[in-house]
């Protein structure tokens, strides 16, 4: 257990040595990076330890997701230790989140029945939102409840996944009002898709087509289907790009940010030499600029963490999100079919498909979206939903065990 | 069956991943150049700000531009505008300031990876190939006149001066001052002429034709020069018309005549003028010191009568001076062109070099036999021809006139561009000069190849 | 921020890649490790499974579809169902297209039902949505047809 090869090992050591030097950033020298970096050490190596003794199924999931959890909270606490301190506050609270969902999704039963309840929870939330939500940034997609701020479609997320999982792992062929019931259920997923596009919700609309287009090609595909979908992305998507404002400002500042690099492309630009200073090792925690990108404590963290901790630490990163894909597949895999199969699917290639149109927005290989990075961004509501959903995953994984 | 479809999910999300890894290492290993230098980019500045930029001075030592409490001077002014360029905050930078940036601020790939200190840096100095002295004189002797003068060291590619007109004053408060009147000017004094203007190279163009003769056996002709020859419709004329009755290509090189060259040109036709062109370096790009625009010689085919005006450096062809500097070079060094650069070295504050320029085989376009043979028609051309106004008392000087014909000339007298390419001494050539004016009229042989010899005169009289 | 946390932070930037680095290689090498477990079992016991088999105990004359009398389990994720598309295609109509799943891990044979409409019996009992493991001497009853489980 002490040996050094063991991951949660080299977990710790990271913990210290990174808080341990933020400890010098600045005069006078800060104690709370102190309380940080020890509260954090301690939540995850009782969590890991709980999940490890306890058979609480797979244990890679989660020593993943804690690296992922403090190389941010590095670096927020950077940026600025309120930032730091605040995510471990709902680091804790998340942990909370996931020991709950990973209960109920394992001790409960007859969850599929649940198909339509869940449809229409989503649905309530968009409208709670869109009456009562607050705008943030142009978009009506934040809830405030008791002072904080939280972004419900987050959460529709999951019930999205849910959703759909309801009807995969059902009787594919049944029919309601005499249609097939595919096509109903791909209306109900272009109700939440219009629901986010109304919210201006590029990135996430974007995030649910395409997680809708994978689960349906895995579980249910149907030649008729893809034709119709084919149809309505290209229709739907061409009259977006030459009419919507904001997508064609998207495109153009994708294309080419540097014509109008102290507006719309400041963004954008800032990133890229953000991470064109950081050579492949990096200018080291502290020593750049981070701080002259926009928006860097959520969506774009990924760039602070290619200026400070180089490509390489880029490229660590996107590995580590790759084995917690690889991970989930797997577990996907093994089980037989079933609602569960649908579920972890659909998480693990939320996660997979998220993470990917972050990082290849913010490193200008796709146009920007404002979705936020699982675990590593700063954020609430972002870090809670992924711990649930991680729960569901990780209570999903535990069901194989206990029967081995 | 649904589980093979999962592992094809996988398959595709791990190629997305893939092509993310790839793209930020591509964006390390070659896009970030491009994208630091830019002025949005505060690092820059900030960086700039802790570091003491680095001098450029000249072969012998003379402050070519220097740094002073965080201000840049030049204190030849306009002389170097054009190869040094400027290093503004407001405007970026250009030229030598901008390709040399890193070394003048002291960042090279050690320090950029193993930089430990946070004292104030000092860059680099930059020592040139330049010869202060023979740079203002031929500055001087271009007076008010718009063109370029170029001097290379043949044997090494070295760039002993090089002067574009109209220039500019790069110093910080007159750059920002005069700016707008810059960029609006329709002359263009921000371009620099040597490396990046384009003009029809006329009769210099006929070393490139006779080598094509020789090498084709085209050379022991003789013609029958009336002063005008007719090709397919078209007429081409002497310089004033003037006939030289019966003569060989050496003559014919020597006196510049249109008549024997056309001739020729429809012989070679413009795939082999093409062909030995492109040796010479027309059509091409290659890395180096400066920003050198690529020379055109027309790629498609043509009939006799375009031949015919290729031949004599007419037709399409445009060719920056520094090309034309470049054959005269190849000439002079046995057929070989060496790579022009203009950067000697990089040292640091201890005077321990970094970085040397190296000389380097650019081409190899003729054989050594073909190239003494034209040696000898140019030193010829000086002795008894048309480059007879650079000629030399105590060396041996070689040369080629050129007077082109261009947009303007059609609609008024005396708007030719005006060319003079040379070398000497003939027997081991030390200096290779390329004088051209534009829109000057009158001919390359009065215009230019008096300046072509001062300058040779002021090298080789050391 | 003085000149000594500049020197420490440069110094760590590399010690962090490489930690970071490790981390990512041991958890490759643990997933590894757990991937070659789970085979090499797998591998060594499948020629003593080979003998395994589901045996029909129903009287053929009773049937009115086509059936094997041994189906041997010889793969290590066996669907059994009406379907042409499944390991083991018996055409009673009372199966769904697919009906019933049995696997293979951890040296265990599983037994699902895979949302068939008229279930799968174990033992008489009919299956809920939990897999179960199936041990020797077992009877399995999918459709019309009941299968002993033959476990070697």
């Amino acid at each position: 257990m002490l040996s050094f090869k063991r991951p949660v090992n080299m977990l710790v050591l990271i913990n210290i040595l990174s808080f341990g030097l933020l400890f010098f950033y600045r005069e006078p020298l800060d104690y709370n990076v102190l309380y940080v970096g020890g509260a954090i050490t301690v939540l995850t190596v009782l969590t890991y330890s709980i999940i490890y003794f306890a058979h609480l199924g797979d244990e890679y999931l989660f020593i993943i997701v804690s690296m992922l959890v403090t190389l941010g909270v590095v670096m927020l606490c950077r940026l600025n230790y309120m930032l730091g301190i605040k995510q471990v506050g709902w680091y804790l609270i998340a942990i909370c989140a996931f020991y709950i969902t990973f209960a109920l999704y394992r001790y409960t039963k007859n969850l599929e029945g649940l198909k339509w309840i869940y449809f229409g929870a989503g649905v309530a939330l968009f409208l709670i939102t869109l009456i009562f939500g607050k705008s943030v940034g142009g978009a009506r997609n934040w809830l405030v409840i008791m002072g904080r701020t939280f972004q419900p479609s987050e959460l529709i997320k999951i019930i999205f996944v849910l959703f759909l999982s309801c009807y995969f792992s059902g009787d594919r062929n049944k029919k309601i009002f005499n249609i097939n019931e595919r096509y109903i259920i791909a209306a109900a997923a272009y109700v939440y898709i219009g629901f986010l596009v109304i919210q201006r919700e590029w990135g996430i609309s974007l995030l649910f087509f395409i997680t809708y287009i994978i689960l349906t090609y895995i579980f249910d595909f149907d030649w008729l289907l893809l034709l119709i979908n084919g149809l309505f992305i290209m229709i739907g998507g061409t009259i977006g790009a030459l009419t919507l404002y904001h997508i064609k400002v998207r495109i153009s500042t994708w294309l080419n940010p540097w014509s109008d690099i102290a507006n719309k492309g400041y963004q954008i630009t800032q990133s890229l030499f953000a991470i064109a200073a950081g050579g492949f090792f990096g200018r080291g925690i502290g020593l750049g600029s981070p701080q002259l990108i926009p928006e860097v404590h959520s969506d774009f963290i990924f760039s602070a963490i290619c200026e400070e901790m180089g490509i390489f630490g880029g490229i660590a990163i996107i590995l580590l999100y790759f084995i917690f894909v690889y991970r989930g597949i797997k577990i996907a895999l093994l089980l037989p079919d079933g609602y569960d199969k649908c579920v972890a699917t659909g998480i693990t290639v939320i996660f997979a498909i998220q993470t990917f149109i972050i990082i290849g927005g913010v490193i200008k290989l796709i146009p920007l979206t404002g979705i936020t990075l699982p675990f590593v961004s700063y954020g609430g509501s972002s870090l809670v939903t992924c711990f649930m959903a991680l729960g569901i995953l990780q209570a999903i994984s535990s069901k194989k065990q206990v029967n081995a | 069956m649904t589980n093979r479809r999962i592992v094809n999910i996988l398959i595709v999300i791990s190629l997305l991943f893939l092509t993310l890894i790839g793209y930020l290492t591509y964006f390390e290993l070659s896009l970030k150049e491009k994208v630091s230098q830019n002025p949005f980019n505060k690092r820059q500045w900030a960086y700039e700000d802790d570091t003491v930029r680095g001098s450029i001075i000249d072969k012998n030592g003379i402050v070519l531009a220097k740094s002073d409490d965080k201000k840049r001077i030049y204190p030849f002014s306009n002389l170097y505008s054009h190869i040094i360029g400027y290093n503004s905050m407001t405007y970026g930078k250009s030229m030598l300031e901008a390709k040399y940036n890193k070394l003048l601020l002291g960042q090279d790939d050690f320090s950029t990876v193993f930089y430990l200190s946070s004292a104030k840096r000092a860059g680099y100095d930059l020592t040139l190939t330049i010869d202060h002295n023979l740079q203002k004189l031929a500055s001087d002797r271009l007076g008010k006149r718009n063109g370029a003068v170029i001097a290379l060291d043949p044997k090494t590619g070295a760039i002993l001066a090089m002067v574009s007109k109209p220039d500019f004053n790069p110093n910080a408060d007159t750059l920002a001052e005069k700016w707008l009147e810059l960029t609006d000017n329709e002359k263009s004094p921000l371009l620099p002429r040597a490396t990046g203007g384009l003009y029809a190279p006329g009769s210099v163009f006929k070393i490139i034709t006779s080598a094509a003769a020789i090498e084709k056996g085209l050379d022991g002709e003789t013609y029958e020069d009336t002063g005008k020859v007719t090709i397919k419709g078209k007429t081409f004329e002497n310089y004033k018309t003037k006939a030289f009755g019966k003569i060989n290509m050496e003559r014919g090189f020597e006196v510049s005549s249109n008549f024997v060259f056309c001739t020729l040109g429809t012989q070679i036709r413009s795939e082999g003028l093409l062909e030995i062109s492109e040796r010479f370096g027309f059509n091409k790009t290659f890395d180096c010191d400066i920003d050198i625009t690529k020379s055109r010689f027309p790629q498609k085919q043509a009939d006799d009568a375009m031949s015919a005006a290729l031949a004599i450096g007419q037709g399409e062809t445009l060719a920056t001076p520094m090309q034309m500097a470049m054959v005269t070079c190849a000439i002079a060094n046995n057929g070989i062109m060496m790579k022009p650069y203009i950067v000697q070295k990089a040292t640091n504050q201890n005077g321990f070099a970094v970085y040397e320029g190296k000389a380097q085989q650019l081409y190899k376009p003729i054989s050594g036999e073909v190239a003494s043979r034209i040696k000898s028609m140019m030193v010829n051309t000086v002795k008894k021809g048309t480059g007879s106004g650079a000629s030399l008392r105590s060396y041996q000087v070689g040369g080629k006139t050129g007077t082109a014909e261009n947009e303007l000339t059609l609609k008024s007298e005396d708007k030719e561009h005006t060319w003079f390419v040379a070398f000497a001494p003939a027997d081991d050539p030390q200096i290779a000069v390329a004088v051209m004016m534009e829109y000057s009229g009158g001919s390359g042989g009065e215009n230019c190849a008096p300046i072509a010899r001062d300058i040779i005169q002021k090298y080789l009289y050391k | 921020m003085g000149d000594f946390f500049s020197f420490l932070s440069s110094l760590l930037k590399y010690i962090f890649i490489t930690i970071i680095y490790l981390f990512i290689f041991s958890i490759i090498r643990m997933i590894y490790k757990d991937i070659k477990k789970q085979d090499r079992p797998l591998k060594s016991k499948k020629n003593a499974d080979s003998s395994s088999h589901l045996k029909l105990i129903t009287d053929k004359k009773n049937l009115y579809f086509d059936v094997e009398d041994e189906y041997p389990l010889d793969k290590d994720v066996i669907i059994i169902g009406r379907s042409a598309n499944c390991n083991i295609s018996i055409d009673d109509l009372y199966m769904s297209q697919e009906h019933t799943q049995l696997w293979h891990e951890d040296n265990e044979w599983f037994i699902s039902d895979m949302g068939s409409t008229n279930g799968t019996y174990i033992n008489g009992i009919k299956m809920e949505d939990e897999p179960l493991i199936l041990d020797n001497g077992d009877k399995i009853k999918i459709g019309h047809a009941e299968f002993l489980v033959v476990l070697v």
